[in-house]
């Protein structure tokens, strides 16, 4: 009989990490298992965590109108997944998450899709019954057709080019607007959007008529590549959704938290920021905890770990990417557990990939921060450094602060060797 | 110039065996001239460790598919040319990135040094999300293994 001999896979000692490492958005599942919860508010650790609070306001008080701001990577998404999870604990509440990029191109959008969007998704969760509604059932074929266009037949007019006479002689009259005295908050609503919400309105009915407490959870606005469009979106088609006691939760790009205009606090009811984390160890076990849920221990010791919670600087995904890094580098190497050198391997790389794009000004508004921890987010080149994760604003004790990602700072002071 | 480190097919689907089955994404630059022979190298590679046929096209075929994450996750690995950006690319590659991530596939994205600059300067989501970022080279040949 021939004998069986176990062999060593080296694969199967890191597969699982980098499995549980899986960068992607995290699945229902994952919150239950691999997920740290927050324990408190990142920026006052008095108060509850951000997806409670979110979940509370939206639970009392119906039609809220919420934003959340992080930098790239700080866990906007995770915390858009908790609060819809906690929201679940009620029978009634009909949670939708909406992820826009999924359904388009929102750099292309206009007024008005959103609502689309958000209106579609609210039809899918209506009851059977309702749905086969007459006047809910129009309003979705209408909102459908809005949303990919229609073909229609029409009869051609030939006559329709030719310019007719006007009935009153144009050149006598001329408009003279006297300006109002009152300036409007926010811009009129399109008319399109209000169309739309008419629709939303019959879509909706059947969720108010039932008391059902309904919250929009609405992700990927984040990411526009013009900031201003979110503004844009919000003036209309949140402004247009306010007319229903729909509470809404959207992710905002962060450069709207800097922007001098306080749009975001002035047009939103509450609105939370995200800051990068807190990445000494010494200081808080967040970073720590995150990996050794992932099964951190089983791969590295103690020390490899709080190395890699620091060069993150607080950035969760940094924090996988280097772990992930980091586990890549030791198989390589032919080792079966993760050692210093491997994470300064996976430190260097990051490090390097914030070197990218770095021009003679972003060098010096980098070093001056090193050198003196002055920075000013003002200048366009200063917002793009936080945009871009090179620099990383954290909040601590009450107060705002900045500082160099420091895979970026051991990155430049190699490079200066 | 930034010194990313360096990589062959060999070596990178030798990482990919490893990670197999969860998303990754890696940035592989590399000067033109040396494309058609990377190329080669990464579908043999695909080919011998994988046991998969490796498809490569250029990024552009992923603004004409209506389900991005579909295409991807036909596959476990898929790699792409970007030759050139454009609006359209740049708004795949970052306000969109989530649904390639959504794939949860391996994507693989081959560039010039000039253009994968430019790339990640105007995607911070991209950047954010790429596994690593990678300098690849033609495999040795056997002849220069042995001499």
């Amino acid at each position: 009989m021939e004998e069986k001999t176990a062999v060593f896979d080296r694969r199967q000692v890191y597969r699982p990490f980098l499995e549980r490492l899986n960068p992607s958005s995290p699945s229902p599942q994952d919150l239950d298992t691999i997920i740290v919860p927050p324990e408190h508010d990142p920026r006052d650790p008095e108060q509850p965590p951000i997806h409670a609070a979110f979940a509370t306001t939206s639970e009392l008080n119906r039609g809220t109108q919420m934003a959340l701001v992080g930098g790239i990577g700080s866990g906007k998404t995770t915390e858009l997944r908790l609060t819809q999870r906690l929201l679940k604990r009620h029978k009634d509440a009909v949670n939708v998450f909406i992820d826009l990029a999924d359904l388009t191109d929102i750099n292309q959008v206009n007024p008005g899709a959103i609502m689309i969007a958000i209106g579609t998704s609210l039809y899918s969760r209506l009851k059977k019954t309702d749905r086969t509604n007459e006047g809910v059932k129009a309003a979705y074929t209408k909102l459908q057709e809005l949303a990919k266009g229609k073909t229609e037949w029409v009869e051609v007019d030939e006559y329709d080019d030719q310019h007719e006479e006007p009935d009153v002689d144009e050149r006598q009259m001329r408009p003279v607007r006297t300006p109002g005295m009152l300036k409007p908050r926010f811009p009129a609503l399109k008319r399109n959007v209000e169309e739309i919400q008419l629709l939303m309105a019959d879509i909706v009915a059947p969720f108010l008529s039932s008391d059902s407490q309904v919250t929009v959870l609405l992700d990927g606005l984040d990411r526009l590549i013009q900031p201003d469009r979110f503004r844009q979106f919000a003036e209309q088609d949140l402004r247009a959704l306010r007319e229903f006691p729909i509470s809404v939760i959207v992710a905002a790009p962060l450069l709207l938290w800097f922007d001098k205009d306080r749009f975001l606090q002035d047009y939103f009811d509450d609105v939370k920021h995200i800051p990068a984390a807190i990445s000494d160890p010494e200081q808080s076990d967040f970073l720590n905890q995150i990996l050794i849920r992932r099964g951190a221990t089983e791969v590295m010791g103690g020390e490899e770990i709080s190395a890699i919670s620091r060069a993150s600087g607080g950035v969760l995904r940094d924090l996988i990417t280097l772990a992930r890094t980091s586990a890549e580098a030791a198989y390589r190497d032919d080792k079966d557990r993760i050692e210093m050198r491997h994470v300064k391997t996976a430190v260097r790389q990051l490090g390097r990939r914030y070197l990218l794009g770095l021009g003679r000004t972003h060098r010096r508004l980098v070093q001056r921060l090193l050198d003196e921890q002055a920075f000013s987010f003002e200048s366009p080149i200063a917002k793009e450094l936080l945009v871009n994760r090179q620099v990383l604003e954290y909040f601590t004790e009450g107060q705002e602060s900045f500082a160099v990602h420091p895979a970026l700072a051991d990155a430049l002071r190699e490079n200066l060797q | 110039m930034i010194d990313f480190d360096e990589t062959t097919a060999f070596r990178l689907f030798r990482r990919l065996g490893v990670g197999q089955g969860t998303f990754a994404m890696y940035l592989l630059i590399c000067p033109s001239e040396d494309w058609s022979i990377v190329e080669d190298d990464l579908k043999a590679e695909a080919d011998v460790q994988l046991g998969v046929k490796l498809p490569l096209n250029d990024i552009e075929v992923l603004l004409r598919e209506p389900s991005l994450a579909g295409y991807c996750s036909d596959q476990s690995v898929s790699a792409f040319r970007i030759k050139e950006l454009s609006h359209a690319v740049i708004s795949l590659l970052d306000t969109h990135v989530v649904r390639l991530e959504r794939s949860g596939g391996q994507l693989l994205f081959l560039s010039t040094q000039n253009t994968a600059e430019q790339l990640l300067v105007q995607t911070p989501n991209f950047r954010s999300r790429l596994t690593e970022v990678l300098r690849i080279t033609p495999d040795p040949s056997i002849g220069e293994l042995t001499a």
